[in-house]
């Protein structure tokens, strides 16, 4: 077969001066040496020959790398010294065979072993080679290990963020599904539906931007608070406490946990007034078990009646925390306005839980 | 069919989930269905305690428990010869092959396919 090349015009050129006549190719088929040169040089390459039974009949230095064999070491021996035990119990040496035999070629898509014991994912594939004796099969693969895992990484997290949506969207339904039951017309159930829901897009912003491994808890509460805020001359808010990141558990717990307190301040609290105000406070313990105290202490608005029934509001912050961070939750309608203290094990709050 | 006539009418059901909210639109729905809630669950050494010490007629148990699988729950549930349901936002292809045969919840979840779950798991038990 002679080679043509297509000229920088797009013409077709004579074969190159250099191209070596019919003698020479020749001679170079029946040159095994150099042959072997050619191959011993492609080190990412394992080049390995079998014969009818699977034994190595020839190695390339790519394949020692790879497997850590040296050629003296392995001719002979059967080439599944190299499948994991998993792959040699489930005769997928032998398949490979066959389907090479069937099919012209086999792709090799596995975890190998090395001499050494320890694995990597090789990728190639498996040819039969016509006549070949004592080369009946011609593998070549290559060290595909980092792609591999780049692969199982990708999978892990696209199952982890169907389980995440598919979680939220089930919050989401729960909260809709409450939010109607207690709402008593369909005006208000819009409002704290929508808020509700605001409340914990936001949360996830904090989440997504510390990469889900927490946020926090004064970005937490500045950013709840923030619309509360607004065009009041005196300050509403009185926020105390340390920085303190918190687990995204803790943070999502918390937020819904100021969110509803916000709201029920806004609706009949101390921020329902021109005058009220909130005053915020966080610490952890220092005696053991350390625990994490927050108080939120509504003064100057107006006089503060227990309510007739329990709304979901409540419910969400005392169960809602008990559960999620277990939590002790305390709501006292004192007459000079709500105070509501929640204590948690600071294992619970904090990444390190320290 | 036999599965659509099991009343689940005064059946004490135990609630292992470790999102409160979805753990309250949970019991809430039991409670309309009927059922009595013997106690609710979020962490995986509280549900085992729970499972293996009270009196329940099914468990619907959430097979991710702040990242901890619920199966050996399970196992302990089938062993025994109770009653159970798998809640999870994952697919069903991590459930162990032994536990294969029990329902499985897919979150977010509708009234009817909750009823379905557990009729199914009663009918089985």
């Amino acid at each position: 077969m002679g080679i043509s090349r297509i000229g920088r015009h797009g013409e077709a050129e004579e074969p190159c001066a250099s191209n070596p006549s019919a003698q020479t190719r020749a001679k170079s088929r029946d040159n095994p040496a150099r042959l072997q040169r050619i191959l011993d040089s492609i080190k990412d390459y394992a080049i390995i020959t079998l014969d009818r039974n699977g034994c190595v009949a020839s190695w390339n230095s790519g394949a020692e790398r790879l497997l850590g064999y040296t050629e003296d070491e392995i001719l002979g021996r059967p080439g599944e010294i190299f499948f994991t035990p998993e792959d040699r119990a489930a005769g997928a040496p032998e398949r490979e065979m066959e389907l090479a035999n069937e099919e012209g070629r086999a792709t090799n898509e596995r975890w190998h072993l090395r001499k050494d014991g320890s694995r990597f994912w090789g990728s190639g594939l498996m040819l039969p080679v016509s006549d070949g004796e004592p080369d009946a099969y011609l593998k070549i693969f290559r060290d595909n290990t980092e792609a591999r895992r780049a692969a199982e990484r990708q999978e892990l997290l696209i199952n982890e963020l169907n389980h995440r949506v598919k979680n939220t969207l089930a919050i989401v339904q729960s909260m809709a599904m409450q939010t109607l039951r207690s709402c008593p017309n369909t005006a208000d159930a819009r409002e704290a539906l929508e808020s509700r829901l605001v409340s914990l897009a936001k949360a996830h912003d904090i989440l997504t931007s510390g990469q889900w491994r927490g946020g926090d808890l004064c970005e937490l509460v500045t950013g709840s608070l923030a619309a509360y805020s607004e065009g009041s001359g005196a300050p509403r808010f009185q926020i105390h406490g340390a920085p303190l990141r918190l687990r995204p558990k803790a943070l999502l717990a918390l937020s819904m946990a100021v969110h509803e307190l916000a709201t029920n301040a806004m609706k009949y609290g101390a921020l329902s007034n021109e005058s009220g105000r909130v005053e915020i406070h966080w610490e952890l313990g220092e005696t053991a078990p350390r625990r994490f105290r927050f108080e939120w202490k509504e003064r100057g608005g107006p006089p503060v009646e227990p309510p007739r029934k329990r709304g979901f509001g409540s419910r969400l912050v005392e169960e809602g925390l008990g559960q999620d961070i277990a939590a002790d939750v305390h709501l006292r309608f004192a007459s000079q306005g709500l105070e509501c203290t929640i204590e948690a094990p600071v294992k619970e709050i904090t990444e390190s839980g320290s | 069919m036999a599965v659509a006539n099991t009343d689940l009418s005064g059946r004490r059901v135990l609630v292992v989930e470790d999102e409160s909210r979805i753990a309250m639109l949970i019991r809430d729905t039991l409670q309309d269905m009927g059922c009595e809630v013997v106690a609710t669950a979020s962490r995986f050494e509280d549900a085992w305690e729970k499972a293996t010490s009270l009196p329940f007629d099914v468990a619907l148990l959430d097979v991710n428990l702040n990242g901890k699988p619920s199966y050996p729950i399970a196992e302990a549930l089938a062993n025994r010869g109770t009653a159970f349901v798998f809640a999870t936002g994952y697919g069903t292809s991590n459930v162990p092959e032994a536990l294969h045969s029990a329902p499985v919840l897919q979150k977010p979840f509708m009234r009817c396919d909750l009823e379905r779950a557990l009729r199914q798991a009663l009918i089985q038990d």
